[in-house]
């Protein structure tokens, strides 16, 4: 990733890695947990889950650690988010089975003890090097797919035995190597409590858990009594200070911290300690400002578009928990550990609906509703929180009331019901910028280099996507070192596999992936683990609005990732025929006849002759 | 009397070499390649947007806002804003006419020995003149409130669209280790380029894109 010196880093909080971002932009904090961690990999053999929530900074956190003692580094690594095809069991096993063989061929263990190659490939030649080439082949092609698939089908048959061959394996390794080995199972954190792949990867971290491993979890793992590393130790990772938090903010404005001034406090109360949060608050704030929009006014809609971003189209936890939480600032960790209990308190955790802070007392912990949904809860909660957060500066920003800043204090009391009507909406509708805006939100961010932008487009109308897109490919692909691949992704075949496929056979600047059908859900919560596969690339996804609200219940890690932009009827009236037939004479003339500008602006054109904007003609 | 002859070869040659894009595709592409320079020069997070010869420069984070439209290469305007929270925006408008008479344009063409001056063309005689054509406008403004950064100086005096925007990407960074890379980063291209006798220098290369 790209880094700016001395200016603007904005990213959605991807983990930092190398010395500089270390230097530069982290922010010391959970430093009794490093400390607690360090320990753990010196002295312990055992397992140990390091627990937060989204966007809370696990990877960083482990990163971080290991930098740190760098005498000490994982041996194998398994990427249980990335590396998994069809999240089968058979296909978390496969993981595990690589990991450890080729681990022990790097280190020239004999492995000769095991019949596997043969056993799984009914191949009496096979050798662990030649089935570790085509388990591990990087060129993803429907052959190499298809033997992964058929031999996660014949491990998941064979369970037991294979978990006795890759216990077996690693204890041969840790005899010749003479010490323990330490492994890394990142990515557990994107496995939603009680789904199937939930189910399906047990039997994995169960062989993991008999050895020194760090799992790298979502806050709510560390809740689950009946998982099979209940008894494991663990380190939380608990929300950020306010210092914290706008230190982090102020490291990632650099020199233009002073440019933004107060209102960096304003995204701090607003993250809820969560940085990816503040993060994702200060992009859309910036981007927001720079459309001339007053400093308070850009503030309000930076939070409806984080809003929609992230929750709109999320399950709501019940209004008793966020009214309980909200009032009593704790939680019970036994309300998390109810049963069936995907409609409270587990999915509000795992959604950040709500932030643990830390551990208060016995089962008792310190939480907050996450400052930015309570106005989903209108009337459910105390209306003083809303004078901690945006209200407050709102208002004194109008001039109701300069020190206050309370409902019952105000003399306003219809301005600020106003204002608050309006933002309980927030999420019910379907936030709109400016039409205008919205094509330049799509095209501008698409134009840098630097920034990895992802967006999803909701479309109601298939001709409308399609001159939206070919206008905003023509404005993208006037920065001649942009290229762009334009895939339909078809119900064919698995979509995880086409979006895989895509990104690893093709180098291009711009993704655009194109959805027409509809998929099964399997697939669909499939697609919600790709978050990795898809963070260092410029994407953007285009789903029809029949579908969209489904697959983004189920795309939680995805929305934290995805900007989200829904296309409405009327953004063709922004769209101009006589501007756009200007357009393209124009470019004719820089650009000559055969350029995809030209194309572009003529499919944009031949729609708009067909159908009509404002002011054609 | 000869050395200030021959800084204002060097002046000359200077605008000639970086500034002067002919015909409609090189005008779009200087405009082009500089809308994506100033992002990366910045170290912002957004492009300007560009629409044809016209650049809106709207980002909150710099010190001033403008944009620019051209007409051609004696007439351009360019708008200064500057965002004001409960008011309406400042605006002062630099509005360049060269049908107007300007005096050394003219001595330098009827005297016409620019090869004769720049064959003994030394760094120092570059850098004081990028000084004057660039980095320390002789005439210039400040903006004194609510801004304290007093190294941001606009030429009034620039009439050369281009030459005018690229000192505008200049002064409006407010890193100082990044103006001083600057001006060593353009020495040294200019001083190539001129030596070379040469063509002039590619919009991609001065505006420093990979």
């Amino acid at each position: 990733m790209k880094r700016n010196k001395y200016g603007i880093n904005f990213d959605e909080g991807l983990p930092f890695e190398s010395d500089w971002e270390f230097q530069k932009l982290y922010v010391p904090f959970h430093q009794h947990q490093i400390e607690e961690f360090v320990d753990w990999i010196m002295t312990n053999s055992r397992p140990v889950l390091i627990g937060g929530q989204i966007g809370s900074g696990k990877s960083t956190f482990i990163n971080k650690t290991f930098k740190d003692c760098s005498s000490t580094q994982p041996d194998i690594s398994f990427h249980f988010d990335t590396e998994g095809e069809n999240l089968s069991e058979g296909d978390f096993l496969r993981i595990l089975l690589v990991g450890v063989a080729n681990f022990a061929m790097e280190k020239k263990i004999d492995l000769s003890f095991s019949n596997l190659p043969q056993e799984l490939t009914n191949n009496q030649d096979e050798k662990w090097v030649t089935l570790m080439d085509k388990i591990s082949v990087l060129e993803l092609s429907l052959n190499s797919y298809e033997f992964r698939k058929t031999l996660a089908q014949k491990i998941v048959e064979n369970l037991e035995y294979i978990t006795a061959s890759i216990n077996k394996i690693i204890e041969t390794i840790e005899v010749n190597i003479d010490r323990q080995l330490l492994l890394f199972a990142s990515g557990i954190d994107k496995y939603e409590p009680l789904t199937a792949s939930y189910f399906s990867i047990q039997s994995s971290l169960s062989i993991l858990s008999k050895h020194k491993t760090i799992f790298e979890v979502n806050a709510v793992h560390l809740f689950d009594n009946k998982w099979v590393l209940k008894n494991v130790q663990k380190i939380f990772l608990g929300s950020f200070s306010k210092e914290s938090i706008l230190e982090v903010l102020r490291k990632r404005t650099g020199v233009y911290t002073k440019s933004i001034g107060d209102i960096l406090n304003n995204i701090t109360d607003l993250s809820g300690g969560n940085p990816r949060q503040a993060l994702r608050l200060l992009t859309n704030y910036v981007f927001i400002k720079n459309q001339r929009i007053d400093a308070d006014i850009s503030l309000h809609l930076s939070m409806k578009k984080t809003i929609q971003d992230f929750f709109s189209f999320a399950n709501e936890p019940s209004k008793e928990l966020i009214n309980y939480v909200s009032r009593e600032n704790s939680i019970s960790a036994t309300l998390l550990t109810l049963p069936a209990d995907m409609d409270t308190a587990q999915r509000a955790i795992y959604g950040n609906w709500i932030f643990l802070i830390n551990e208060k007392e016995g089962n008792i912990w310190n939480a907050i509703v996450n400052p930015i949904v309570t106005f989903f809860f209108k009337g459910e909660i105390d209306p003083e929180q809303y004078e901690q957060l945006l209200l407050g500066k709102y208002a004194e920003n109008k001039q109701i009331s300069p020190s206050g800043l309370t409902f019952q204090k105000t003399n306003d009391e219809g301005l600020l019901s106003k204002i608050k009507n309006e933002l309980s909406q927030g999420a019910a509708e379907n936030y709109k910028l400016n039409l205008t805006d919205t094509l330049d939100l799509l095209s501008i961010s698409f134009f840098s280099s630097d920034r990895q932008d992802r967006i999803i487009v909701g479309y109601r109308d298939k001709g409308i996507m399609e001159a939206v897109k070919a206008y905003v490919f023509s404005k993208i692909v006037q920065f001649d070192d942009l290229s762009i691949i334009n895939y339909k992704i078809n119900n064919t075949e698995n979509i995880v596999f086409q979006l895989t496929k895509i990104l690893t056979r093709n180098k291009v600047g711009i993704y655009s992936f194109t959805f027409e059908e509809d998929f099964p859900d399997e697939q669909i919560s499939e697609v919600d683990k790709t978050r990795d596969k898809m963070i260092y690339n410029k994407v953007i996804w285009w789903i029809p609005m029949t579908f969209l609200p489904k697959y983004l219940q189920k795309w939680i890690q995805l929305r934290q990732i995805f900007q989200i932009i829904i296309l409405e009827d009327e953004i063709m009236n922004v769209l101009n025929l006589h501007q756009v037939e200007e357009d393209i004479e124009f470019y004719k003339k820089i650009k000559g006849n055969d350029n995809s500008i030209i194309k572009n602006l003529k499919i944009v054109a031949d729609y708009l002759r067909i159908h009509g904007g404002q002011h054609n003609g | 009397m000869d050395k200030e002859i021959q800084l204002a070869y060097i002046w000359k040659r200077v605008i000639l070499l970086a500034f002067c894009p002919s015909g409609d595709r090189e005008v779009f592409d200087w405009i082009s390649c500089y809308s994506r320079s100033v992002k990366e020069f910045w170290e912002v997070s957004e492009y300007p947007k560009q629409d044809k010869f016209k650049l809106s420069v709207y980002n909150s984070l710099i010190p001033i806002n403008y944009d620019f439209s051209f007409e051609n290469l004696r007439k351009f305007i360019v708008n200064f804003y500057y965002p004001h929270n409960t008011n309406k925006d400042f605006i002062w408008m630099h509005d360049v006419d060269k049908t107007y008479f300007i005096p050394e344009q003219f001595i330098l063409t009827h005297d016409n020995h620019m090869n004769k001056h720049l064959r003994t063309i030394q760094e120092e005689d570059l850098k004081i003149v990028l000084e004057g054509l660039l980095f320390h406008p002789a005439a210039h403004q400040h903006i004194e409130e609510p801004l304290t950064e007093h190294k941001i100086r606009i030429g009034g005096g620039i009439h050369n669209p281009f030459q005018f925007l690229f000192h505008l990407r200049f002064q409006l960074c407010l890193v100082d280790e990044k103006r001083e890379e600057e001006k060593n980063r353009l020495n040294a291209l200019i001083l190539k380029a001129i030596k070379c006798r040469g063509e002039k220098i590619r919009p991609r290369k001065l505006l420093d894109l990979a």
